[in-house]
């Protein structure tokens, strides 16, 4: 979970609050009214923290990063009736070539043919231990199905990752 | 739409209805009731692009009975930097109408998740789809070094090869 969405999930708890102490101060509401705002508030604030975690784990749609290590894949096809379009689900981590621990996200990227195949090679190397280099790129795709700026498809190479390097050797 | 969804949008709600009872009963200037809706203007404004950033990051709670193994990541301890290490899989909820998306869980690193994970990572790279089961250990042993994991279930995972996921055998008539 990043520092920026956490701050600002502090900077609404906050707001809140300080518009109930305004409520609680401020207005000439009855008691009663002043207490169920308060129960609602405190309530709610429970709820949503707790409520949390529910959205944690899933796929998002945005913020791919340019470069990536593949973790893992899972591709779901277009059904037949056209009723789903299909889905590709990628588990990544960020490029670290100093192996730096990671954690790895979960993204979801429009289905494609063209990409569904970069993705089967790219899973074949994964499962023969040949960690995998990912790339957006701006290139559209060759049947040219997808306008990537307004369409919302995503365009990715694969690469086999370089080789650590190793240390110079000191004489 | 999961609780989470339905939670948040009843904050806006509830912080709009705030809003509005501030603006037609306090006391407040015009000036300092223009400022306070600019307030809340912009922290809507911030916890709407806030939340694309939570998305996607394993969770630790939630981990499903039964689920389908796609994938495994394990972090070891560091003892040079103190990390505690971590085990982190990516799996798909086996439960009947569950939501059908893979989603990724992070566990605290223990060795014995780490043997069987790694063994159905092996499986996996074998194209031998692997079924995981969690067991919850209702008599944990001994007291955890670190309070805040007090009311922690201690859980047994396990792995078993789904083969009710493999195509059928061509020697099978």
């Amino acid at each position: 979970m990043s520092t920026e969405s956490i701050a600002g999930f502090i900077a609404g708890y906050f707001i809140v609050a300080l518009l109930l102490l305004n409520v609680l101060f401020c207005t000439r509401w009855m008691w009663w009214l002043k207490l169920a705002a308060l129960l609602t508030v405190v309530a709610l604030f429970h709820a949503t923290y707790q409520a949390l975690p529910d959205l944690l784990g899933w796929p998002t749609a945005a913020g791919l990063p340019a470069r990536f290590n593949l973790r893992g894949l899972e591709i779901v096809e277009p059904d037949k009736g056209g009723v789903s379009k299909g889905e590709i689900y990628l588990w990544v981590t960020e490029l670290n070539l100093d192996h730096s621990p990671q954690v790895p996200r979960a993204f979801a990227v429009p289905f494609h043919p063209e990409l569904q195949l970069k993705l089967a090679s790219a899973g074949t190397k994964l499962r023969k231990r040949m960690p995998q280099l990912g790339e957006r790129t701006e290139r559209p795709f060759d049947s040219g199905t997808t306008d990537l700026a307004h369409g919302g498809g995503i365009n990715l190479d694969f690469y086999d990752m370089p080789d650590p390097l190793f240390p110079e050797r000191v004489p | 739409m999961h609780l989470g969804h339905g939670a948040i949008i009843s904050a806006y709600v509830v912080v709009t209805l705030l809003l509005l009872g501030l603006g037609l009963y306090s006391t407040w200037s015009l000036r300092t009731k223009i400022a306070g809706i600019l307030l809340v203007t912009a922290a809507y404004l911030l916890v709407y692009f806030s939340l694309p950033h939570l998305l996607g990051w394993p969770t630790d709670r939630q981990v499903p009975r039964r689920f389908n193994l796609y994938a495994v990541y394990i972090q070891d301890p560091d003892q040079a930097s103190g990390e505690a290490g971590s085990v982190f899989f990516w799996a798909g909820d086996l439960a009947p109408g569950a939501d059908p998306r893979p989603r990724a869980f992070r566990m605290p690193f223990k060795a014995s998740f780490k043997s069987v994970l790694q063994e159905a990572e092996g499986k996996l790279q074998q194209n031998i789809p692997q079924e995981g089961e969690i067991e919850l250990e209702d008599a944990p042993q001994g007291v955890p070094l670190d309070w805040t994991r007090l009311g922690q279930k201690s859980v047994k995972l396990k792995f078993k090869d789904a083969l009710s996921n493999l195509p059928p055998s061509k020697e099978a008539p």
